[in-house]
């Protein structure tokens, strides 16, 4: 459309994976947006494979363009392109609760109907892939590869044809608003009445807004008055 | 010069005009204490003494006879100190901004340290503009105070020059800062002004005519001119506001973020104190709300601006926090 706007409001990565069940059928292939979290694009997301026999799968975790180590020992990105992009993440099986109708996140896991997997240790397990790789969970379970890594944009078009209208309404408003702080309405009053063969003239000014000198303006109100009734 | 040498002049001049600000308040704060011993059998010298005060206006003019050591002399002389070392100070932290803006390349309005230093740049110069045209040298020790405590406070989210986040590049970045800097500066003016109209309403209010003599407090101007004062400076600076953060920040927001208001931290709290400050122009106005109840009004409304600038730079989120640190 013409003289539409176009604004980038939000990009990041999304990267393409492809997950097999236990029986080695393959159930989910594509690429899932996930959420940039900070400046070096740690982003995060899930995958959700309800199609997995025999439970339903779900993996929640990071993805880090550039992964390294920091000194705590823990993966950070250290670089927001994707120079040595991975992919982190638990693994859960059971119900992934999108049979109930209740509506949910694609980006989170609704964890009420779902297991952690674990190692027979009791340690969760918890998967590192560099582009290409698949990891294999225990007992099989399934497994995920992580194929390549591809990059999401949001877009937002608007298109606002009347968007003049309130720029001049809006300019309009703060003419009058000076034009209110800065005029000054004042009134004025002479009163002039017969007694006893005098003429007595009486003069007053009223101020509408404050900060002004009423008292020299009175005077020359009064000057002004007496100039006149002497010619 | 390289970039280091200009960034350097900036941090050496902004330094230095800390240090003349914090000697210009001291001059002032010298001046408050000289004026104690002014003794009220002095006081019918009033007049021409505050003529005095006046003409300093004009840096320099009319030296005071030599050896004249009364306290009211000693007041005028350190008042015209005050305001030339602030005049100094001034001329300091100018080259120190634009020293900034040469090290980094554009305007230096691109983080809260340099929004910090154009703000006091800004509002020292509504302060001078305002000696000049009105003897407002009575503000002097708040102005300058308040320039050194937020200069000090600006080296606390110091950041070396540097070039800015995409989002900043427009020429609405000129219109919406600059506008915002200026009504910002005659907010610190116009809070100084409410500040001492309340000190000195009080003490008419409390004080019999015949004792008002004597003492830094009586010579100033009256309540009702600071009053006066007061609700000019805040006059101009409230349509000024209005342009910067009510109808240049959206326009801008549309081109950067794609939409006009947001509802964002900072543009909240800009509302905010455009409602308090509308609420004070309208309070002058009505009976029973005119004098203390509005002068109150107008700090209310200049704590909503400072918290618009420190708590929501540190403590808030949103689309303005590159403005922070």
């Amino acid at each position: 459309m013409d003289g539409s706007s176009v604004y980038l409001v939000g990009q990041g990565y999304a990267p393409e994976v492809t997950v097999r069940d236990g029986k080695g059928d393959v159930v989910f292939s594509g690429a899932v947006p996930f959420l940039p979290e900070d400046a070096s694009y740690t982003s995060s997301g899930v995958v959700k494979v309800p199609d997995a026999q025999p439970a339903q799968l779900g993996f929640e975790g990071f993805f880090l363009p550039t992964l390294a180590v920091n000194p705590q020992g823990v993966p950070v990105s250290a670089f927001p392109g994707a120079a040595r992009p991975a992919l982190l993440f638990f693994a859960y099986t059971g119900d992934l609760g999108l049979n109930s109708g209740a509506p949910q996140s694609v980006y989170s896991l609704d964890k009420a109907g779902l297991t952690q997997v674990r190692h027979k240790d009791g340690t969760p397990v918890r998967g590192l892939l560099l582009e290409g790789q698949t990891f294999q969970l225990p007992g099989g379970a399934g497994s995920i590869t992580y194929d390549r890594t591809r990059k999401f944009a949001r877009f937002q078009i608007s298109h606002s044809s009347l968007k003049l209208v309130p720029l001049g309404a809006a300019a309009t408003g703060v003419l009058g608003l000076i034009a209110s702080l800065f005029l000054r309405p004042r009134r004025a009053w002479v009163q002039a009445r017969s007694e006893g063969g005098r003429t007595v003239v009486e003069v007053a000014r009223l101020d509408r807004a404050s900060g002004a000198d009423l008292g020299s303006d009175v005077s020359d109100l009064v000057h002004a008055v007496k100039g006149t009734s002497a010619t | 010069m390289t970039q280091a040498t200009w960034a350097s002049l900036s941090n050496h001049a902004v330094a230095a005009a800390t240090v003349v600000f914090a000697v210009a308040c001291l001059a002032h704060l010298l001046e408050f204490a000289a004026a104690r011993t002014v003794s009220p059998a002095v006081s019918p010298a009033h007049a021409e003494e505050s003529a005095l005060v006046g003409a300093g206006g004009s840096i320099g003019r009319s030296p005071l006879p030599a050896g004249s050591a009364s306290p009211v002399d000693r007041g005028a002389l350190l008042s015209r100190i005050g305001v030339s070392l602030t005049v100094l100070a001034e001329l300091l932290i100018v080259v120190g901004g634009l020293s900034r803006g040469m090290a980094a390349g554009r305007v230096p309005w691109g983080n809260m340290y340099e929004f910090a230093t154009t703000g006091i740049t800004v509002a020292v110069a509504v302060y001078l503009v305002l000696v000049r045209l009105q003897q407002v040298q009575w503000l002097g020790a708040v102005v300058t105070g308040f320039a050194v405590v937020v200069l000090g406070l600006a080296m606390l989210v110091y950041v070396p020059a540097g070039p800015l986040v995409p989002a900043l590049h427009s020429y609405w970045l000129l219109l919406h800062v600059s506008a915002a800097a200026v009504a910002g500066g005659a907010f610190v003016v116009g809070a100084g002004a409410s500040l001492f109209y309340l000190v000195k309403e009080r003490a008419e209010r409390r004080t019999p005519p015949e004792q008002q003599t004597g003492g830094y407090l009586w010579r100033l101007p009256t309540a009702a001119a600071m009053d006066r004062l007061a609700y000019r400076v805040h006059a101009f600076a409230f349509p000024v506001w209005t342009f910067a953060a009510l109808i240049a920040g959206p326009i801008w927001a549309q081109y950067a973020w794609g939409r006009y208001w947001g509802w964002d931290p900072k543009e909240v709290w800009a509302f905010i104190t455009w409602v308090v400050y509308a609420a004070y122009l309208h309070a002058r106005a009505t009976a029973g709300w005119h004098g203390r109840a509005a002068a109150i009004l107008a700090l209310v409304g200049f704590a909503t601006f400072l918290f618009n600038f420190v708590g929501i730079n540190l403590f808030g989120s949103g689309l303005h926090s590159y403005a922070g640190v």
